[in-house]
């Protein structure tokens, strides 16, 4: 998870400044501190959520995209990230498409 | 022709009411509050009760409120993907029980299942049918009542797990915005570590699968 977050990043010719967020899947505290650290993030470039809802498996990215949604500008270079049973792993590179008031 | 790009336009969820604690789970299992906070970070996860309520209860709540939100109505839907490893069963598709609970009547809808890359899959597949310019206005609804598959005597697994359903719109635009680029991989050896043993074709459910508790995490 962290591997393919760094590489989507240097695909893409993207710093660590030029990410608004990174979204990671909310499995693992440790796991989602360490994938933030390996792409130059502080912690408040990480959504996280898992406190409140633990692991919800194929829900965690949609419900930290909710609880951020404000946070989020048009524009905003976004990178989500997920590793799981199988296994099965990614990264995902987006840009934000609206404004939340 | 500038090229059409897929980007997410909206964002719903759905939490059940019921909220699990880590202090209840203390009466439940041998475990401590404290040791649930600092080693997994959790203080509270939402667990759907209710008889005959599943996966699609939660989906189809989200996927509403998306279209509300959005103000598009059910038959301006397209396409319907719901990734899940809690199937409300094991066929039809959850995705096709959605979309009737919804109103959703001139799509197609089905299911991806991949553990919890099953959202990101499931985003960059939806994409591409957008990006194709065949469809407007495509869901992916990623939804488990992971309660249904835990072990609550296994404090290992039963602290860390909740339910709960989160839906995105996907829309064509041309402007430099949505989905850009995407690393995907899987490798099937890994399936030893985190999988239900039993309750598909390979063991199909038998009292003695069910003795052995094989049909949780």
């Amino acid at each position: 998870m962290a591997d393919v977050s760094v590489e989507i990043m240097k695909k893409n010719n993207l710093n660590s400044e030029d990410i608004t967020f990174l979204v990671p899947h909310q499995a693992n505290m440790r796991i989602i501190e360490a994938v933030g650290r390996r792409m130059g993030l502080d912690k408040e470039r990480i959504m996280i959520n898992i406190q409140k809802y633990g692991n919800t498996t194929n829900g965690t990215i949609p419900l930290c995209l909710k609880d951020y949604e404000k946070q989020m500008k048009k524009g905003d270079n976004i990178v989500l990230a997920a590793f799981g049973g199988g296994f099965t792993w990614g990264s995902v590179y987006l840009k934000w498409a609206y404004d939340t008031n | 022709m500038s090229k059409i790009n897929a980007a997410i336009t909206a964002v719903e969820i759905n939490l059940p009411d019921y909220v699990l604690t880590n202090k209840e789970l203390e009466q439940m299992v041998d475990t401590s509050e404290e040791w649930i906070s600092t080693r997994t970070g959790i203080k509270t996860r939402h667990i759907l009760k209710g008889e005959g309520m599943g996966t699609s209860d939660m989906a189809s709540k989200a996927v509403k409120k998306l279209l509300e939100k959005k103000g598009v109505s059910p038959d301006e839907i397209d396409l319907l993907i719901c990734t899940t490893v809690t199937p409300d069963m094991q066929f039809p598709a959850t995705a096709n029980i959605i979309s009737d609970k919804v109103g959703i009547k001139n799509a197609f809808s089905y299911d991806i299942s991949a553990a919890c890359s099953g959202f990101i899959y499931s985003l960059v597949t939806a994409s591409k049918f957008v990006e194709s310019g065949q469809y407007k206005k495509v869901i992916v609804v990623g939804a488990d009542k992971m309660s249904s598959i835990i072990d609550y005597t296994d404090r290992q697994t039963c602290v860390i797990f909740g339910d709960g359903a989160g839906a995105v719109l996907l829309e064509p635009t041309t402007e430099d915005v949505g989905i850009k680029d995407h690393i995907f991989q899987s490798d099937g050896f890994g399936r030893v570590h985190l999988h239900m043993k039993a309750g598909g074709s390979v063991k199909p459910p038998t009292y003695e699968t069910i003795d052995a508790r094989e049909h949780y995490v």
